[in-house]
This record gives structure tokens, C-alpha cells and sequence, in this order.
């Protein structure tokens, strides 16, 4: 069990040291920090703009933003507590962020099984470690893209409102831990591609589209099936469909065990076909 | 002594194609010994089935008496796998370092590990470069490196001289037998001339079956075969009094643009013995020689097993 912690936590450290060097992971990093470069100076704006103009384009904004959240402007007052700049940071992450996360772990093993680095590792470690030890790279990598835009969010924040609040620090807080409980699953289900295709361009592609489909399944669940009584309860149970409760505070203990149970299934049969496959 | 390696009908086919078919092999530790045959043989397929790469299709293989994906192996099992490349970017001795890590080594006695196999094949100067900004036959002498780090107890070499310039290829030779004291090396190779200098024993395959598996001292007839290189093609005299020799059992002329003459002799008698009488009939027909070889090669040989399997 020792030698099996050991080599884990080699093949972990070898690769978070290594996979930023990646040209595709470098690369969505810097699309990322530009994506956030350029939302973070329209959020200024927008807040700036919120603040100073109480005209129909405001009024517009705001209801706009209660369209996409699903709610009145009862609940609106409640929620706006926390400011429009944080309450747009927050959709904005929950809605793009793991898409970029799953850019940058979707080559977690595939790559070096199709060039054949892994028959250099083969005869030295077992695969249930190379296989959690690149996970868990993944995962970090992942939590660290996320922590990153939080501090400049908290920064941003900061700069607006010429103070800092434990409520700001708490929100910011708040967000980056849903937004990387969001990713989890999305990560786990990059590493069991990346084992099965063996093909960098397969597992992007399959985890991208798997990403954007598996949340709107329960769309179509919803749409086909909405007379039945109580089938809105069961969105949460599909991966990437508690964006909602999250932003209105309604976070459940659900909303935090059905991303692990999804996250271990996709991990424990990504390890499965990883510890099977061939390696020709 | 337990057998290195035991294939018991071990087959592997890819799809119609049949890679490899009922091979059964025992292979004796301490001892280096050559893995030969045409290509698309079977070579491959079997060390990537002994390291573990490939499952088998049928039948059983042991590698130190375990199953070749069981944890027992990490470590004792080394290979230099053809054609994978190590990880672009990141220095060599990194990368040896991981490598010893991955295999228990400490850090420090992984640095120190990296070091000793890097001198070994003469990187040690290149060691903080990437395998990208290496020449061809300096990557193969990194991936070389690789397989003797920590101790493993059996080393695959797959066609570790391949492209190398002829010096290098002599310098890998004499450290795969500084290195076979006390291990099992099997060497993967189309180079059959090094084979015969540095095997014990070779096994021969051909269309994915085993067709012989011997000492190379056997195989070539080192006791039983000469073989004279002259500067023209031999008179009829010269054949008729070599073989009128008691200790010559038959002679075999080569073509127009090989002029040799090949010898069987009784293994039973002494080799000088042997030698002295036969270029005594030499000296006496006052035939010059460019050469005297002991025994067939062993390209000859292997062509002739192969075809007379194909056959």
C-alpha cells in the first residue's frame, strides 16, 4: 500500500509539473485569462453602469438576469445582495468554466497511449497509479484555473466598491468551490475517454460534446415527460444541473453527492478500461 | 532453476492477422540471448506480451514466474521499447529521475541512479537537454539507459542498435555485456553479426511460430563447419583433396560471386587438428585464402531455417 501512495504521489507532482507544459493546456490557460480579462473590464462597466443609470436599459438588464436565474423580483432583492458584479461572475463561471477545465484535462492519458510513452512506465509502476495519479494532476490543475479567477474576482471586487467585506470574501469562496464541485465529474468523465480512445482529438471531442449534452438530457426528460408530477426534482440528479440552486443559495446535500457519485463512476470505469487496455 | 521467461501455446492475433502462434518457450536466466526472424516474425508481439503491453490471445506466458501485469514485476522487468519516444521538453535526467522514483528509488539514490546510467551511455554532458534537441542515435542510447535503471533482474532490447553509426553500436554491445553479468537480457535484433558475437542462445521465429531455440555455438556448427574465403573460385583438385581429409565429412563450393569452400568436419576432433590438416592440402595445392571462419554465420543460418520452414 506504501509503494502504491508512493507512486501516486510521483506520477502526481511529475505531472502537475509537467502538464502546463502542454501545449493545449498553455494555450486554453491563455484563452481562459482572456476570456476572464475581458469579462472582469465588461462587469466594471455593466456595475458601473447598473449604479449610475436607473434607466429602462438598467431595468432591462435586471430583468434579463431574473429571466436567466428563473426568479421574481421578490427573490431578486434577496439575491441582489450580493451585487450584480458577483452575481454576473458567478453565472459567467458556473456556465463556462468547466468547459475550459475539460479542455485542459481532456488529454490526461490519451496521448502518451497513442505515442507509446506509457511502455516506459508500464514495467515500473501499475496502472490503477499512473491512471489517479493523472487524475489528480488534472483535478488540481483544474481547482488552481478556478482559484485564480476567484482571487482576481475578490480583486475586481475590491476595486469597485473601494472596500472588502467577509460577506465578498465568503461569495467568492462560495462560487470557485460549486464551480470546481461542477467540474469534478466533467474531469473524471475527460479521464475515462482519454483511457478508452486513446486519441487526443476523440477524448476532446467526445468530452466536449458529452459536457454540453448530458445537462440538456433532462431537458428533453422535462419536455417530454412535463406533466408528470414532480419530474422538476429530478433535474439536479443529471451532472452539470444545480447551476441554478447554487446561484439562488438553495444549494442541497444532493447538489454536493451527485457530483461525487458521478465523478466515482466515471473515474472507477476510466480506471477499468485503463487498467485492461492494450497498449500496442 | 525457474525458468526467465515460460510460454506455454502463447498466440496473439491482431484482427485476421495471426502475430504470434503456439509458441512455447523456456527461456534460462543469466544468459543473453538473441530474438530473431524476418519481419513481421512475431518479435515485437512478444516482448510488448512480457512486458505486459499486449495480452496474450492464447495460451499462458510466466516472466520471473508471475503473470507479466502482476505488481511482483514493477522494477525487475526492464524494457527499450522500438519507436516510443520519451516525453518532449523535459530534460533526460528529469525523466530518469521519475523513472527511479516510479521504481522506489529515494530521490537522492534516483539522482544518483540517473547519473550512473546516463555516464554509462556517454550523456551524461546532454543530460539537462530534452530528447528533442538529441541526434537519432543519442535518443536511442537515452532509451537505452533507461532499461538498466535500478536492477533489473530481465532486460528487452528491441532492436537496439537500429540506425546506430558503427562505433556506437560496438560501445552499446560491450555495455549489454557489462551489463548481462548476473541478469537475463533478450535482444530483438536484424543485426545478426552482433547477435553471434554477443548471444548465448538464440531463438529463431518466423510468421509468428517458434522455429528454433539453441546455443549460437550450435546453431552456427562453430565445432562442425569451416569456412575458407579464397580470392577465386576453387579448382575441382582443391575440393577433391580437402575432401579426401579422414576428418572431413563433406564439402560445399560457394557461387561465382562468393568463391569459398565450406567444410563439415567431425566434431569429434580436436579443432587444431582439424585446422592444421586442412591447411596443410592448402599449402600443398599452393591456394592463396582471404579468410578462415569457424562455424556458418549466423545470417546464413537463420536465412536457411527460415526458408526451410517457409519451404
Amino acid at each position: 500500500m506504501d509503494k502504491s501512495f508512493s507512486q501516486i504521489r510521483t506520477v502526481f507532482l511529475n505531472e502537475l509539473a509537467f502538464t502546463p507544459r502542454k501545449i493545449a493546456v498553455s494555450v486554453t490557460f491563455v484563452f481562459f485569462c482572456l476570456l476572464w480579462g475581458f469579462a472582469f473590464k465588461g462587469l466594471i462597466e455593466l456595475d458601473e453602469f447598473i449604479n449610475t443609470d436607473n434607466s429602462e436599459k438598467s431595468g432591462l438588464f435586471l430583468g434579463f438576469l431574473m429571466w436567466v436565474l428563473d426568479i421574481d423580483p421578490t427573490q431578486w432583492l434577496e439575491f441582489q445582495k450580493n451585487g450584480v458584479f458577483f452575481i454576473s461572475f458567478g453565472i459567467l463561471s458556473l456556465l463556462t468554466t468547466h468547459y475550459f477545465v475539460i479542455i485542459m484535462t481532456s488529454d490526461q492519458t490519451a496521448s502518451e497511449i497513442g505515442n507509446r510513452y506509457f511502455r516506459y512506465l508500464i514495467t515500473r509502476c501499475g496502472r490503477t497509479e499512473i491512471f489517479l495519479g493523472r487524475l489528480l494532476a488534472s483535478l488540481t490543475l483544474g481547482l488552481v484555473a478556478i482559484t485564480l479567477t476567484g482571487i482576481t474576482a475578490w480583486g475586481v471586487d475590491c476595486y469597485l466598491n473601494q472596500t472588502t467585506s467577509i460577506d465578498s470574501v465568503l461569495f467568492v469562496i462560495n462560487t470557485c468551490f460549486w464551480v470546481f464541485w461542477f467540474c469534478l465529474p466533467f474531469v473524471c468523465l475527460c479521464s475515462m475517454i482519454s483511457a478508452w480512445s486513446g486519441s487526443v482529438a476523440t477524448s476532446m471531442l467526445c468530452s466536449m460534446s458529452l459536457a454540453f449534452l448530458l445537462p440538456k438530457v433532462f431537458n428533453v426528460i422535462e419536455l417530454r415527460w412535463k406533466k408528470v408530477e414532480g419530474i422538476k426534482e429530478l433535474r439536479e440528479y443529471f451532472p452539470g444541473n444545480f447551476t441554478h440552486s447554487v446561484l439562488l443559495d438553495h444549494a442541497s446535500i444532493s447538489n454536493l453527492l451527485v457530483p461525487i457519485v458521478y465523478a466515482s463512476l466515471f473515474a472507477w470505469v476510466g480506471r477499468s478500461i485503463f487498467i485492461r487496455r492494450e497498449f500496442p | 532453476m525457474t525458468p526467465v521467461v515460460e510460454t506455454q501455446n502463447l498466440g496473439k492475433a491482431f484482427g485476421t492477422t495471426v502475430a504470434l502462434e503456439g509458441v512455447n518457450l523456456e527461456l534460462p536466466s543469466n544468459q543473453i540471448i538473441g530474438l530473431v526472424g524476418p519481419n513481421g516474425a512475431g518479435k515485437t508481439t512478444l516482448f510488448s506480451i512480457l512486458s505486459g503491453f499486449l495480452k496474450p490471445g492464447i495460451g499462458s506466458v510466466r516472466v520471473l514466474g508471475h503473470s507479466p501485469l502482476s505488481p511482483q514485476l514493477q522494477g525487475r522487468v526492464s524494457i527499450l521499447p522500438q519507436d516510443a519516444p520519451l516525453r518532449r521538453g523535459v530534460s533526460i535526467r528529469k525523466q530518469f529521475e521519475f523513472f527511479a522514483k516510479l521504481q522506489g528509488l529515494p530521490p537522492e539514490t534516483a539522482s544518483e541512479e540517473a547519473e550512473k546510467v546516463l555516464t554509462e551511455v556517454d550523456l551524461l554532458e546532454k543530460s539537462v537537454e530534452g530528447p528533442d534537441s538529441l541526434s537519432h542515435g543519442m535518443r536511442k542510447r537515452a532509451s537505452l539507459a533507461q532499461s538498466f535503471i535500478g536492477n533489473p533482474e530481465l532486460i528487452l532490447l528491441d532492436e537496439p542498435t537500429a540506425g546506430l553509426d558503427p562505433v556506437t553500436t560496438q560501445k552499446v554491445r560491450e555495455l549489454v555485456l557489462r551489463k548481462a553479468e548476473g541478469r537475463t537480457i533478450i535482444i530483438s535484433s536484424h543485426n545478426l553479426a552482433e547477435l553471434q558475437e554477443a548471444c548465448d542462445s538464440v531463438a529463431i521465429l518466423n510468421l509468428g511460430k517458434l522455429i528454433d531455440f539453441r546455443p549460437v555455438s550450435e546453431i552456427i556448427g562453430r565445432s562442425k563447419t569451416m569456412i575458407i574465403r579464397l580470392e577465386g573460385p576453387p579448382e575441382d583438385q582443391l575440393t577433391k583433396a580437402v575432401s579426401e581429409l579422414p576428418e572431413v565429412v563433406s564439402v560445399t563450393c560457394g557461387d561465382q560471386g562468393n568463391p569459398r569452400i565450406i567444410i563439415r568436419v567431425d566434431g569429434s576432433i580436436d579443432d587444431s587438428e582439424v585446422d592444421l590438416a586442412i591447411l596443410g592440402v592448402f599449402k600443398d595445392q599452393k591456394v592463396r585464402y582471404r579468410e578462415i571462419r569457424r562455424g556458418e554465420s549466423l545470417e546464413e543460418k537463420v536465412v536457411q531455417i527460415t526458408k526451410q520452414d517457409a519451404g
